[in-house]
């Protein structure tokens, strides 16, 4: 009596294996796009956004050229815009795409804001040279108005000394 | 002849100016002026930016234009949001008297940084779908906006007056709020009425 089935099924179990092994991978590697995962998604870009939106002002306020920032940011935003929007018309696999988008973008501008902050607080800030200089410059005149008003004083005296005389006729 | 006490309070003057002079730049960082009334605008033109060319007659599956535009007069760097939402006749509209928005759900949003002094433009398109008429009644089925589709289900009844059936396309300014950390309506809206009509 001849058994097949148990020959079979050692030869075919290499292949069932590998095709379980590639079922699991995939499994892993595709995500599902619900609409709770993609909601949080979007909320994390909106608060990137906003941590990058205090970081703009932040070195702004120490006098920072922003602009480049500002356009990077408006890059995060318009994907943040995107995204919500995506994700209200039922598109959650692009709203996600979107919002991670737009988490690159942010935390680039966190970080580059967080350098140019360093830069910033590291070099001396303008109202101090300012402040400096105008010193510097109201010591000196203070210096030379006193130097300058005994050369006026000087020169009005010697013209008043120079002046002669003059009549005056009553009538 | 100028008297010696008259001099001197001229030299003294003189060198006050001077000191002022050295000074400014220092007290321009120092010193602030109050500034001018702070306000955002919001705008909508038509086909080649002007406020003319509206899309007003409009049918399904038609894609028409318009372009939006914010102007920041804020004093400096602010975050807007842009709600675009659709209305019949009957349904509830922002309130320019309370600065109140509309309580309808927006479906397309748009989102800007705009430095003080600075302007945002954008293009708008859209188009009407899912377009059948019945009696007195026309019905909208999806909306899209910048190739963005949405499900909306708006009637338009038949208005004796203007006759047509309008339905109205809104935009809500809004702004970004730091003291809050959130977005707040900035009492700015515009709109463009839309009579739809039959595919010709």
């Amino acid at each position: 009596m001849k058994c097949y089935g148990g020959g079979s099924g050692r030869k075919w179990f290499p292949l069932l294996a590998v095709f379980a092994l590639m079922c699991m991978a995939v499994s892993f590697s595709v995500r599902v796009f619900g609409a709770n995962d993609v909601s949080s998604e979007i909320a994390e870009a909106e608060g990137k956004v906003r941590e990058a939106y205090a970081a703009v002002l932040d070195v702004e306020s120490l006098g920072v050229n922003a602009s480049g920032l500002v356009h990077t940011m408006n890059r995060a935003v318009h994907a943040l815009g995107d995204a919500n929007s995506a994700f209200r018309a039922g598109d959650y696999e692009n709203a996600s795409l979107l919002a991670d988008l737009c988490v690159g973008f942010a935390d680039d501008v966190s970080a580059e804001a967080g350098n140019l902050k360093k830069d910033a607080e590291s070099r001396p800030s303008g109202l101090f040279m300012t402040a400096a200089l105008s010193s510097v410059g109201v010591s000196v005149l203070f210096v030379l108005a006193l130097f300058g008003w005994r050369f006026v004083k000087n020169r009005y005296v010697k013209h008043v000394l120079k002046m002669k005389p003059e009549g005056v006729v009553s009538g | 002849m100028i008297s010696l006490g008259d001099l001197k309070f001229l030299y003294a003057a003189s060198c006050v100016f001077l000191g002022l002079i050295i000074l400014a730049p220092t007290l321009a960082m120092v010193v602030s002026f109050p500034g001018g009334e702070k306000f955002s605008e919001l705008w909508i033109l038509g086909s080649g930016h002007l406020i003319e060319g509206y899309p007003f007659n409009v049918s399904a599956d038609n894609v028409y234009s318009a372009h939006l535009g914010i102007g920041n007069h804020m004093g400096g760097l602010e975050y807007y949001l842009v709600y675009v939402k659709l209305r019949n006749q009957t349904e509830s509209a922002p309130d320019s008297l309370n600065a109140t928005p509309s309580g309808l759900a927006p479906l397309f949003e748009y989102r800007a940084f705009v430095f003080d002094g600075d302007v945002w433009e954008r293009e708008v398109s859209f188009s009407l779908g899912g377009v059948s008429f019945e009696g007195g009644l026309c019905r909208v089925s999806s909306l899209v906006v910048d190739d963005s589709a949405f499900s909306v289900d708006k009637v338009a009844v038949w208005d004796q007056v203007n006759n047509g059936f309008y339905l109205q396309l809104f935009f809500e300014l809004w702004r970004f709020d730091t003291t809050v950390s959130g977005f707040e309506y900035h009492g700015r809206f515009v709109w463009n009425w839309l009579n739809v009509t039959r595919s010709l």
